[in-house]
């Protein structure tokens, strides 16, 4: 099964053929870049002075706190994140297909 | 069961499974294990011929020929769909395999294998149809084709084939495939790159592909396929092999394998571009500076840490391989990679890990641990799981019902019709069906409430399941949970019946909280929650496929001990006797450095190595004031209500060997606090007997315990020495001089900045890796070295240059390395130590 769901991971990434351990190198260092790149564009959206709020938040690891924060600053921040994966998607495919 | 479902998963992509999806929907896809492996004959009669045949002849209603006629009208329409089936292969013949993949997926979902009923089989055939016709435009044929005739494509002029053969020999050069690797695509991209053919020539061929020898071919199509391609013999000999491989995985999805996937079409700068791409956004991350810096290169590090199922499921958060329709959690992705589990992304992962773990056709208790979910999940998920959505019945399970069926919706649009303003799952059609039960009898399975009780010092899964019966929503309906759930009883327990119903959770077999020799380890970052199944679950059980063996050295919590013994009148407020467990490693800390002494004793029965939090719990404010009426709160069951200490904002507990001055090793366990009011401590301790005892305060001012327990200022130069000693790296006496690419030190040895080398310092006591185009290209090397030097340690530089890594190489050949810590004050103020500099090497090794 772990197979099938990378599968469907390395389908949204367009790198399905090939092989498993290749796939999940790459799943592996997509997921930071687009956990990294999500996080930017939502701090992107936060005023100056609430980023280092955000920060603190974010590490003191209460994602309950995180999310009301971010519901209030930030009201969009799914689809902002949400974006900047699918940007990121989009980017690798392209860099592919070069 | 047929044998249609014996397939070896694990064996088959995902959407390879889908043509085999039976012939008259969902209903044929119960989940049963299978019973027994039935030999496949190749001419048996398919299942749904047979249950065709014996419908027709058991029930005799039928005269022979209409019995004749709606076979042969079956076997006709199985015949048109046979052909639709070859043009759509045709039709993609040029296209990528994973265009191929994805539309001939969809066409396995309008049709599944046919129906058998007349009606519903001329519902899919025109389905089918305006499918094709869909197809056959976006492809730009104007007629549709019944097959390739001839695979031996026009033919090409002599000066043509001399071209090609030496294109062919140039390619096949091994200095061009070492140049270029073996993949043929990139071969022949790169190749027309590098060598581009006459325009004249170019254009004739193309011309002559245009002619009627083949008529598949469009003038569009053929063009852009001979720019990616090549040569129309390569072209002819790509487009063949994609055809027999696609043949081959309509025919028999078990044959994949067969068609590896040495031709990979991606390149292996993936990572590289990966790897670039993540510095672009550190450096954006940069551009914010101060503290959201910091957090970017923490974040990191963290996950550089996590294990690849981790990352994988820092993907799922992250909406991956929901073909973009999972909403994204950033918070929920942030605190996870932070470490600590957020319900959101505990679920899709552990999802994930449970599909991993549970190889249903193969393991039965692991499939009936799987499956203990609701009847919705088991609805949806049976339907999903069986049509190798994998990823929509993990976000059914994961995401709920709505989110589930939207995916179901998107890539099964012609069996549902999707509700998700009413995220019922009984309307679904396939759902109930699947679970064959009627749409009316599926009921909506509330939202779990997303609460995490983290584990602490000193108690047991009673103390934790208690904590998580406070935290339910008071308004939560327990009748629509099922009776046996843990959330039902949670939610049915009062003030007087808690303990008796938490403890039945803790030792109740069946959650399999315990190892067979009835110990378990509970990780200082381990919570329970209550997951879609709606039993109460251990973190680390959850994800790692069961509970994990203490260590026979391990410390245990203390014995059970209800925490209230007498029943409470519903009227009546009364506080709660708080929790008997003993508080270990106590912090006598209670705000500003006006303590007394501190505990030197510490019990270490009390102090578990897993826990994480010390913060002492004042029992006279504990309440439970669940059950309990509104109007009770602290103020008034409590009298006097200590001041509330500061909180514990982070905590860590380590095990370390330290060398005493007298030469012996200990084992001590250093514990960390930092609080919410600016202070930290750290207490060291040696079977329960505190050390050391080191506070700072906010203004960085650093205590330590004297010999009477009192804690006592550092004087400041003391600080700044010690400070000095620990953290200045070598001596760096002279500048370096640096050529390009070459680093000359200060002890004269050159050192290459763009390829790996090794040094050793004096002595050879360190051997150091430096240099290299990529921290990737440098591992390479660390790992070579290592492998022919097991025993060895090799020092370098992580990611970002920043900190000091010790690599190491396991038995089974993997590199190991955390970044490396001063040693600090006292163990106190640790901090990475520098990446190893140029000025550090005495000599090169390799």
């Amino acid at each position: 099964m772990q197979d099938e769901v990378i599968t469907a991971i390395a389908t949204d990434l367009g790198i399905t053929e090939l092989p498993m351990d290749k796939q999940k190198e790459l799943i592996s260092q997509f997921g930071e870049v687009a956990l990294k790149a999500a996080t930017l564009s939502v701090i992107g959206k936060l005023a100056e002075e609430k980023r280092a709020e955000f920060a603190a938040l974010a590490e003191a690891g209460d994602p309950m706190a995180l999310k009301t924060f971010l519901d209030r600053e930030v009201p969009d921040h799914e689809e902002v994140a949400k974006a900047a994966v699918a940007e990121e998607i989009k980017r690798f495919k392209e860099f592919q297909n070069k | 069961m047929s044998e249609k479902w014996k397939l070896d998963s694990s064996k088959v992509p995902q959407k390879e499974l889908l043509p085999k999806f039976p012939d008259r929907g969902i209903e044929d896809a119960e989940f049963e294990p299978v019973k027994e492996e039935v030999p496949v004959q190749k001419n048996a009669p398919k299942p749904e011929e047979e249950d065709y045949l014996q419908k027709l002849f058991s029930e005799g209603k039928l005269s022979p020929e209409e019995e004749r006629r709606q076979y042969e009208e079956r076997e006709k329409d199985k015949s048109r769909k046979d052909e639709l089936h070859k043009e759509l292969i045709n039709l993609y013949g040029g296209a990528s395999t994973q265009a191929l993949f994805d539309v001939t997926n969809r066409f396995g979902y309008i049709c599944g294998l046919l129906p058998i009923d007349k009606d519903e089989r001329e519902a899919v055939m025109t389905k089918l149809e305006a499918f094709m016709a869909e197809q056959r435009e976006k492809m730009g044929k104007l007629e549709p084709v019944e097959e390739i005739k001839s695979p031996a494509g026009p033919e090409q002029s002599p000066e043509e084939e001399v071209e090609e053969d030496e294109r062919s020999k140039l390619m096949n050069s091994e200095d061009f495939k070492k140049k270029n690797g073996r993949n043929k695509a990139r071969i022949l991209k790169r190749f027309d790159k590098e060598h581009p053919v006459n325009t004249d020539n170019g254009k004739e061929k193309k011309a002559e592909s245009e002619t009627p020898k083949e008529p598949l071919r469009v003038v569009e199509e053929e063009n852009q396929k001979q720019e990616e391609i090549g040569t129309p013999k390569e072209a002819r000999d790509e487009f063949e092999k994609t055809l027999r491989e696609a043949v081959a995985r309509l025919d028999d999805p078990e044959r994949v394998e067969l068609s590896g996937p040495e031709e990979a079409e991606i390149p292996e700068e993936g990572i590289p571009f990966l790897t670039d791409r993540l510095e672009e956004i550190d450096i954006e991350a940069e551009k914010n500076g101060g503290v959201i810096e910091k957090y970017f290169r923490k974040m990191g590090e963290t996950y550089n840490k996590l294990s690849t199922r981790e990352k994988i499921g820092t993907g799922i958060a992250l909406g991956l391989g929901a073909g973009g329709l999972m909403a994204v959690s950033v918070p929920a992705a942030l605190v996870f990679c932070g470490g600590i589990w957020a319900q959101r992304v505990a679920g899709a992962a552990s999802m994930f890990m449970k599909y991993e773990s549970a190889t249903l056709p193969h393991d039965e208790e692991q499939k009936d641990t799987f499956w203990k979910w609701g009847a919705k999940e088991k609805a949806m998920g049976k339907a999903m799981a069986q049509s190798a959505v994998m990823t929509g019945a993990m976000l059914l399970l994961a995401e709920g019902v709505e989110r589930g069926v939207e995916w179901l919706g998107h890539y099964w649009p012609d069996h549902a019709e999707i509700t998700t303003e009413t995220p019922v799952v009984s309307e679904h059609p396939a759902a109930a069906a699947a679970a064959g039960e009627s749409a009316a009898s599926v009921p909506l399975a509330p939202e779990i409430p997303s609460i995490n009780v983290e584990a602490s010092p000193g108690h047991g899964y009673e103390y934790m399941v208690k904590r998580l019966w406070e935290q339910l929503p008071k308004d939560l309906d327990a009748s629509k949970f099922d009776a046996d759930s843990d959330i039902h009883k949670l939610l049915t327990a009062d003030a007087a019946s808690i303990d008796t119903v938490v403890h039945q959770i803790a030792s109740d077999p069946e959650h399999g909280f315990f190892t067979a020799d009835g110990s378990v380890q509970i990780n200082p970052n381990d919570h329970i929650f209550i997951a879609a199944d709606g039993q109460v679950h251990l973190s680390h059980d959850f994800y790692n496929s069961g509970p994990v063996q203490a260590p026979a050295d391990a410390v245990v919590t203390p014995a059970y001990s209800p925490e209230t013994e007498t029943p409470v009148a519903a009227e009546v407020p009364a506080p709660v006797v708080p929790e008997p467990a003993p508080l270990p490693v106590e912090s006598n800390y209670k705000g500003g450095i006006k303590f007394g002494a501190p505990k030197s004793i510490l019990n270490p029965q009390d102090y578990p190595l897993d826990s994480h939090s010390s913060v002492p719990e004042v029992p006279s404010s504990e309440v439970v004031t669940r059950g309990l009426p509104e109007e009770s709160s602290v103020a008034e069951t409590t009298p006097s209500v200590e001041p509330t200490p500061p909180q514990v904002t982070y905590s860590n507990d380590v095990m370390n060997t330290r060398v005493f001055a007298d030469g012996t090793e200990h084992k001590v366990l250093e514990s960390t606090r930092s609080y919410s009011d600016g202070y930290t401590e750290l207490t060291v301790s040696e079977n329960g007997h505190t050390i050391e005892r080191v506070m700072t305060d906010p203004e960085g001012h650093i205590y330590k315990s004297g010999a009477d327990g009192e804690l006592v200022r550092v004087p400041d130069d003391e600080v700044a020495a010690h400070t000095a000693q620990v953290e200045t790296p070598a001596q760096q006496p002279e500048a370096s001089t640096v050529h390009e690419n070459i680093v000359v030190n200060s002890s004269g040895v050159e050192i290459a900045t763009d390829e790996p080398h090794f040094y050793a310092d004096a002595d050879d006591k360190h051997i150091f890796a430096y240099g290299g185009a990529s921290a990737e290209e440098k591992l390479k090397a660390i790992k070579e070295y290592l492998t022919t030097h097991p025993d060895q340690t090799v020092y370098s530089a992580d990611a970002n240059g920043e900190h000091r890594i010790p690599w190491h190489i396991t038995d089974k050949g993997e590199l190991i390395g955390v970044p490396e810590k001063t040693n600090g004050i006292l163990g106190f103020l640790k901090s990475f130590v520098k990446a190893p500099e140029p000025d550090e090497f005495v000599k090169l090794i390799k």
